[in-house]
Formats: C-alpha cells, structure tokens, sequence
C-alpha cells in the first residue's frame, strides 16, 4: 500500500524496547570502561608513575579491553561489538565540544595571544604543508590507485596535531612554556584546519571531479572556503561569548546559580550547535567562544557558579579525553581490518617527513620575526611531538570512499599512525626530552606540585605566570608589527571592553560572595561535625547556596 | 545485538516489500514476510550487475545508516529513518543488492556532513528553546509571579513557540520541523534520568521512608486501579460504539501509561505552594514510584496480551504471570539501584579521590548513570534502580566526597535536573503543533473523564482504608488535593509515542488523546490547584515561615526544601505509636543504619581531614576574593587561580 507518512519517527512496541536495551547496554559498556580508566589514572597519580602519560596507559587500557572482549567474544559467552564501536556522530556531537571548551576556557591568554603570529603559522600553514606532502607523496607513490581527492582527504585528515593528546603528554611533562604553548596552540588550531582542509578536499574534488583542469581555479576556491570557514567560526564564536557576556551582566542571575550555571551551559554549547548547523567549523566557534567567555563572562559569575563552571568542565573534559583514548584502544580490535604492511610504512613516514617540512622550515623562518627564538632542540621536541590522536580516526571513518576495502584500509592505517604517534612518539617524548635536558629551573619549582594535582587539574598551570611576563618583555622590542597591534588591543580591552562587557563589582558584591562562600563552608563543617548518623539533613543544607 | 542488525535489516525489507506489492494488505504482508525475505535475497543474487551503481549504493548506505540509527544515535533517530523510509517509496523497482555487511556503521561524505548540519541545528533549537524559558523563569522569580507555577508558564511558552514556528513554517520561510519534533528515545535516555536522580538524590529520606507504606499502596495499587478502570472503560465503551474501538491490550497499555502521575509536573506546581509537608510527600513519593509502575505496567500490558493474542482465556492465568514479571521488575531494579549506590559508597570510602576533585566528580557521574544504562539493558526498569542509586548515594556515599565535590555535585544535579525539566515542558508545548493530530471529541471527553474517575477511584477509597492504619490521617480535604493534583506529564506522552499500535491513525489518536490530557492536566488541574488550596486554606502556619525565602529561591532550589525537617520529626512521633509493624522495621533499620551499616559504608573523619575540606574551602574563597579584588582587567592570571582546587 502507499505508506503513511512516517510522521511518527519512532520505534514501537517491541522494537523500541529493543533499542532502549541495546542503547542501555552501550551507556553501561561506556561508563565502566570510563571508571575503569579513572581508576586506572588514580592509580597513576597514587603511585607516582609519572613517566607513563596518562593517555599512554589509558590507550593501552582499551587495547587491553579490546583483547579481553575479544578472547569473550571468541568464546562466545557475550557479544559486545556494537557497544565498543568507536561513534563519528557521537565523537563529533558530544565528546569533541567540551574537551575544546575547556582548553579555550583554561587557556592562558596571555601566552598564547603573544604567540598567535607564531601558533596560526604551523596551525595554517604548516598543516597545509603536511597535507601536500602526504597525500602527494601517496598520490605519486601510488601505491594504492586512489582518486586525488580520497588522497588529499586523507592527507589533510593525517596531519591533525591532537590537541587532546599533545596535552596529555606535554603536562606530564615540564617544558618550557613557550614550546608547551605554540605546540598546544598549534594542535588546537589545526584541528578545524584539518576538518575544513579535509572537507574542502571532499566536497570540492568529488563535486568536480572531471574538472580537474582548473586546478588553480579550484585551489583559489578552496582557499577562499576555507577563509570563509575559519573567520566565520571565529567570528560567530566570539560573538556567542560577547552576547553571553553581556547577557550575564545584565539579568542578574547570580541568586540563582541554577539558572546561572544553565545559561552558562547553553552558552557554551550554543555556538558548536549553530556553527555546524550553518556549514561553519563548531570546533573553531566553541573554542573562541571558550576564549571569550574566559575573559569576560566569568567575571559576571557569582563565585560559586565560577568554581562550579571550572570544576565541571574540568571533570567532563576529563571523562570526554578518557572515553576518547579508551575507545582508540579498543577500536584495534573492533575494526574490521585491512592491513597493507607497505602502505603504513609509507604512510607513517610520509607524516614524519610532513611535520618535519612543517615545522623546521618554518620555525627557521620565525626565528627572524621572533625575539625568543626557538631553538633546534625545540624544533626537535615539536617535530617529535606531533601526535595523532582521535580526530583523524573520526574524520577517517566519515570520509566517502567508493569500495569498502578501501574504506578499510584508510581506517585501518589511521588507527596504526594514531596508535603509533600515541604510544612510541607520546611514550617516547618524555624520555628525549630527559635526554636533551630541556627542563630547566622551572621543573624544581614545579616538583611539589607534582604529587596532589591530576594531569586534568594540571592544564594551564603548567604554563608558569612569571615566567611568561619576563617573555612579554623579551618579545616587546622584537615583534613591532605585532606587539604594536597587541598593545593596541589590549589597551582597547582595559579602557573599553572590560568595563563594557564585565560587572563592576561594588564592596557590597563582595561582601556578597564572601558571605555566600562563607556560609557553604560553615554549612559543610557543621554537616560533617553532626556525624554521618545526622545525615538525613545534609540534602537541606546546602540548597541555600 | 546481531539479532538485532537482522532485525532492522529485515524491517527495510519488510517496508521495501510493502511498497513493491502495492495491492497486497498490510497484514498480509506481515505474514509472507518471512518467506519472502528469503526469495528476495535469493533475487537479489540472481540480479544483473547492469543497475546502475548510484542506486546500489545507495540502498546500501541506507541500510548502514539504519543499523546506525538503530544501535545507539537516538538523535539521528527521526532524519534517518524519514530518509530511510522515502528512499524505499523512491525506488520501489529496484531490489536489494547484495549489501555488504555494514560494518562501518556510519555516514560517509556529504551524508554525513548534512547528518552533522541536521544535529547541529537541533541541538542549537533546544538551547534557544531552554535559554529563553530560563530568562521566563528569571523573570517570573524577579517579578515575584508565583501564582502561576513554572511548568504551566514553560508549556504555555512552549505552546506559543509552536504556533509562533507554525506561522513561519506556513510562510515557508524556514522548516524547523525535524527540530521541533519530541523524541522519546531521547527522553528517556538523556532526559528522564537527572530528573529522576536528583530527586532521589534531593529526597528528603526521613519523611519518604516513614510513609513508605502509603506512598507504595498508592503507586502501586493506586496506580493498577486507575490503569484497568481507564483501560476497562475505554474497551467497554468502544464494545459499545461510544467511542473508537480499540483490542483489550491497546486499551489496557493506554489506561497504564495515562495513569502515570508525573512527578516533575507535580513537584514543580507543590513547590510554588506551601503545602503541609505529609501530603507534599505522598503525591511526591507516589508519582516518583508511579512512574515506574507505569512503565512496567504498560509495557506487560503489550508484552503479554500481544504475545499470547489469542489465548486471553487463561486470564488468571496471565495475570498472575504479569503480577510475576511486575515484581521481578520492582524489586529487581530497586536492588540493582540499591547495589550500585552501596558499592559507590564502598568505592569511595576506599579509593581516596579526595584531592583530586575532577576524579571523585567523573566517578560519581559514571555510578549517577551507570545503573539506569544496567537495567536497561538487562530489562529491568532504569528509572527505578536510579532513583534508589540516588537515594542510597546521598545517605551513604555523599559523605565520602570532598566538600568541594559535595557542592559541585548538588548544584551540578540540580541545574541539569532543572534544565531537563524546562525541555520536557517546552517540548510538551511544543509538540501540540507539530504532532499530525487525529482528533476524536468524544474519545478525549471520555478519557479525560475516565482518568479523573480513575484517580478518585485510586485515592478516596485507598486513604480511608490507609486512615485505620495511620496516626496522622488524610484528612478528606488532602484527599480531594491528592485527587485533583494527578497531573501527567511527558512519561505519558512518550510511552504513548513507544506504543506499537496496528494503524497509523490508531496511534495518531492516542497521541493526540495523550497530549490533551498531559497539557488539560498541566494548565487547567495545575494552575487551579494554587487558587484550590488558597479556598480550602490547607496552608497553616508553614507558609509564614517560608515566605522570606520565596523571593531569592528559584523553584529547583526549593526542591526538598519545602519539606521541613522541624515538621518531620514530630511527625515521627506521631507515626511512632500507630504503624507497629512499619515503626518496627524501620526503627529496626534505623538502628541497623546508625549501629552498623553507616560506619561501613561511610568514611569517619578525623580531625585532620576536617581542617583540610576547611582549608581547601577557605582557599578557594580567598582565591576568588583576590581574583575579584584585582579588578577585571588583571583577569589574565584568574584560570591559574582556581587550579589549585
């Protein structure tokens, strides 16, 4: 018959229960693999294992499970496979926005505004570079006769620096701040520079394919997609946080850190939401929108909405990057896998070469911009430090490759690069950098911190305050241009923007949130000094917040 | 789970059949189905290469996306399965190539680009939709607007939206249609457990557990009444061609799932007022507990008069099995809930994740969630093993946490339990536009009738029978609030949407019937239960007291609040002389609880760990003080700050 319209887009009946079952077990399979992991990083830090990077020992965690599920599986007794599939759509919707928020929210301006010249070079064209060199050096080598387009794609998705890895590593680590920013820096960036390079590669090759004539034409149209794509995503970002910001000082919403702490949250995701659902980059938007609302936002937050924002996005940061590198882990063994011995070895090189044509000409070129120089060894550390991470694998499994094999093999080889840049370059960075004694005196100073702070707490405090001001100095007589501009923005920011986009706080705010933290803390005490056996009060105590 | 690849491999095939042979009946295709899977395939091999290979491809990816849609992206659960079902109507000639097996089960290319566009906008729609009923609730707590309770003012609000989209939609300026549409997939995986958490994790447990014995006989034999007397009424009045004929089995799975008390609907309108705090916690209890019941109840009602269609004669017989299954459900969840929250407690108490705060939070997160994700999966009911995961947690594993965490957990909680909220209302508004209604007047009226019967049916006799055995009686005029505020809300309405009902206009009218009495009972019985009490004047000397707090509390906060603990404990001694057998047991586990069970699951305190939660609280505030104190423009340093936490 002519079927209704299906205007009711939903299971029924047995089916949906089915469904909730299935989702019910992927949910619980997540969770504990996630607790697992946090047991596993407490176990880390309780024992001081600081040589191994947390995301080293997660990821080989999840090869662990993988192997584990998979003896289960051959056996038998339990078929986990659709739980432990690692999700594009789930990867891209959920878990990549906070861990991008949060590194814009705890992001040291200061550091990373002074090295933007710098930062936006490799993030732009050094990750342009890489993508040349890898997808031609496969083109040209043509070991599997792929369409250029399929080439170029997977080139530009191969030279996404992670930023979720390279954190990892690098605050395990106790690097010079500078290195530790334009590294960290440069990954965040070029994450929507591989997702705009890589689609830009896609859709324009496939829409053109016999067209290949006007490759110029299409180069300029392509770089013009991708100004779009970069300068929009910033600019709606950034508005985002200037509204948020102007929204939070205007309604006073500080009594009610419910609503308070919801529209942060909105705010915060509101710009990823928008900026994919426009064609723009929402990794780009959530991160200058993370920036923003740092810098301005979160002065118009009462103070325990303020603890509140930090200490939530932290932990969900925290369980995101874990989910992430657990589920890399286990994607070795639920892949269906193609595995072509050369084409990895080709490949896993061609990435080296690309970072290295990457990073060395290009910081050579630097260096006579900068007053701080970069030094060979620094070189060195960021062409080693070029991880891989869960970014590619997502963006791999997206791409529209004709036959399945192919498919399978492209999955295939970005997991053994990602897996390979995580574990012999991430476990092997700490090491080499032992080894070219690159900590200096800041590595004592840091030592006590050391014990008590999880690496997740660790972000943006590695990148020392003192430190960075005597940089400022450094770079002020060098980089005119820029400081020039700098200086003029921030002279912009003191006199205008600040008073126009954050709260002044009156004696009587003050007060206010003394008083509020105050009575939270006297709330707490007197709780805890009734005893457990008084405990029935406690969910009545603290509602006065 | 590879039965259930099969499963959805089969159904596109079904539906793909179903549109080849356009003069065959329904039913009848239903029935040749399965033998013709087989021949199809078997065509499908025999087919010539010569389709062209756009098509292949497709149907191909049409069959990944569906394994996609059906394992776990509730989401991307509507576009799917539209574009899945309008590919089948596009080419009704062209047979299922062989498909390679999906094991990529995902988008790819430009599909997935649109796949993400599409996500992207509805997520953007329901942050718009909860931003601006935030800045409603702002308002109506700023103007001090509390005769009209937040719920009626969201839906209202969302109601307005509706109409507003509607206009723009009819000017075909934009379609936001996909956006707008309620999921309940969505609802009851993402949406229903922070509500349900936080209010176990909120219960105020003394008074919960002292009418334990009320609360349970409502809900569960309160709620069954209410459930066969809407059921049996409405299969006796379509025998009687009153009103749309409906088989016993739709009839008793609506009559369940309509008797659902909701308890987000309920609390929201209670918590505006100021009600004795005995009946605050029966309606409360009982719509918690109900819930569950309800599910439970609708679900056996299709599981089993569907499965055995046609023996309905062993009546006793079935219904002692559903009294079996409706058990094992109740009492499996409520363990599994239990289990969890002691091990929660357990771990820890043991695993000391106090200084590393982002730890402790995450690992209290993944044991908040983790049974719902358990007994969905095993088949037991979520809500109920995480509503008792809330309530074992908060007496037991809370006082393990780090003050700091305390605080970040309760407030967490309670802003997403708010913010859940607020989307359940706004969507319930807003689905009154965008559900494709089949309306019948006379079906609603005698629904509408039929539950409001019901209820009366449920809560009179039940109170006076519950009055022999009850020191602090339900006094009729309790009764009567308790009757009249059995407001429904979205459990309702999506258990209506879930239900597998034969024609498509059958379950067009349920839902529309559905949503008229969800909204009817939300803005007519819980706006007028404010004005209600007002007449009967039940609020007594409490309402003096609390009004002082009214102005700076928003209603998420209130929650828990209003139940006073002065008023409860001399309760207690009221109850303590009449309930001899309930006073026994609890007595016996409260002693239990204090004597045993508190040390071993709770962490003791020493001195050392007091002065360190007060340092670390101290520090913080003294952060922020000096943050604040150095004036916006040294914000630079601020994020290093509060690192130290």
């Amino acid at each position: 018959p002519p079927t209704p319209k299906p205007i009711l887009p939903v299971q029924t009946g047995v089916k949906a229960q089915e469904e909730e079952q299935s989702s019910g077990l992927t949910i619980f399979f997540s969770l504990l693999v996630i607790g697992i992991c946090i047991i596993l990083v407490h176990l880390l830090i309780k024992f001081k294992l600081h040589f191994l990077p947390e995301s080293v020992a997660v990821v080989s965690l999840g090869i662990l499970m993988g192997g584990f599920i998979k003896i289960i599986e051959f056996q038998e007794l339990a078929n986990w496979k659709e739980e432990e599939m690692f999700r594009p759509n789930m990867f891209f919707l959920l878990i990549l926005p906070p861990i991008i928020f949060e590194s814009g929210y705890s992001l040291h301006k200061g550091n990373f505004f002074q090295n933007i010249g710098s930062i936006t070079l490799f993030a732009v064209i050094g990750t342009a570079i890489s993508a040349f060199i890898v997808g031609g050096g496969i083109y040209f080598l043509g070991q599997v006769r792929h369409a250029a387009a399929n080439i170029f794609a997977f080139g530009s998705l191969i030279s996404a620096v992670d930023p979720v890895a390279t954190i990892a590593i690098f605050n395990a680590l106790n690097v010079d701040p500078v290195l530790n920013m334009l590294v960290f820096g440069e990954s965040i960036l070029n994450d929507a520079v591989s997702i705009v390079l890589t689609n830009t590669a896609e859709g324009f090759f496939s829409s053109s394919d016999n067209s290949m004539v006007t490759g110029w034409e299409t180069f300029i149209q392509a770089l013009g997609y991708f100004l779009k794509m970069f300068f929009g995503s910033a600019a709606l970002g950034t508005l985002t946080g200037l509204i948020s910001a102007l929204f939070l000082k205007h309604f006073d919403l500080r009594k009610t850190p419910s609503l308070e702490f919801g529209m942060m949250i909105i705010f915060a995701y509101i710009p990823y939401g928008l900026a994919e659902g426009i064609k723009l980059s929402g990794i780009m938007s959530i991160l200058f929108a993370g920036i923003v609302m740092s810098h301005y936002t979160h002065h118009n937050l009462s103070p325990i909405t303020q603890i509140l924002m930090q200490q939530t996005l932290r932990t969900v940061a925290f369980m995101c990057e874990t989910c992430v590198f657990a589920f890399l882990g286990l994607s070795i063994f639920s892949f269906p896998h193609k595995f072509e011995i050369s084409f990895v070895i080709w490949c896993i090189f061609l990435v080296l070469l690309g970072r290295a044509i990457n990073i060395f000409p290009l910081s050579f070129l630097l260096n006579f911009f900068r007053d701080h120089k970069i030094t060979p060894k620094m070189m060195f550390i960021m062409w080693f430090s070029g991880l891989r991470g869960a970014i590619p694998y997502a963006l791999s499994l997206h791409l529209g490759l004709e036959p399945i094999e192919k498919r399978q093999l492209i999955g295939t080889t970005t997991i053994i690069i990602v897996l390979f840049t995580i574990l012999f370059l991430g476990g092997g960075t700490m090491p080499l950098i032992r080894i070219m004694d690159i900590e200096e005196s800041q590595s004592r100073r840091k030592n006590k911190k050391d014990v008590n702070l999880s690496k997740t707490q660790k972000m943006g405090n590695t990148i020392d305050t003192e430190h960075l001001s005597e940089l400022t100095e450094e770079e002020y007589e060098a980089q005119i241009y820029q400081r020039q501009d700098l200086k003029g923005f921030m002279w912009l920011d003191a006199k205008y923007l600040n008073p126009f986009f954050t709260r002044r706080l009156t004696q009587e705010d003050l007060l206010h949130g003394r008083i509020q933290m105050k009575t939270l803390t006297n709330k707490w005490y007197e709780e805890v000094r009734q005893g457990p056996s008084g405990s029935e009060d406690d969910c009545d105590e603290a509602e006065l917040l």
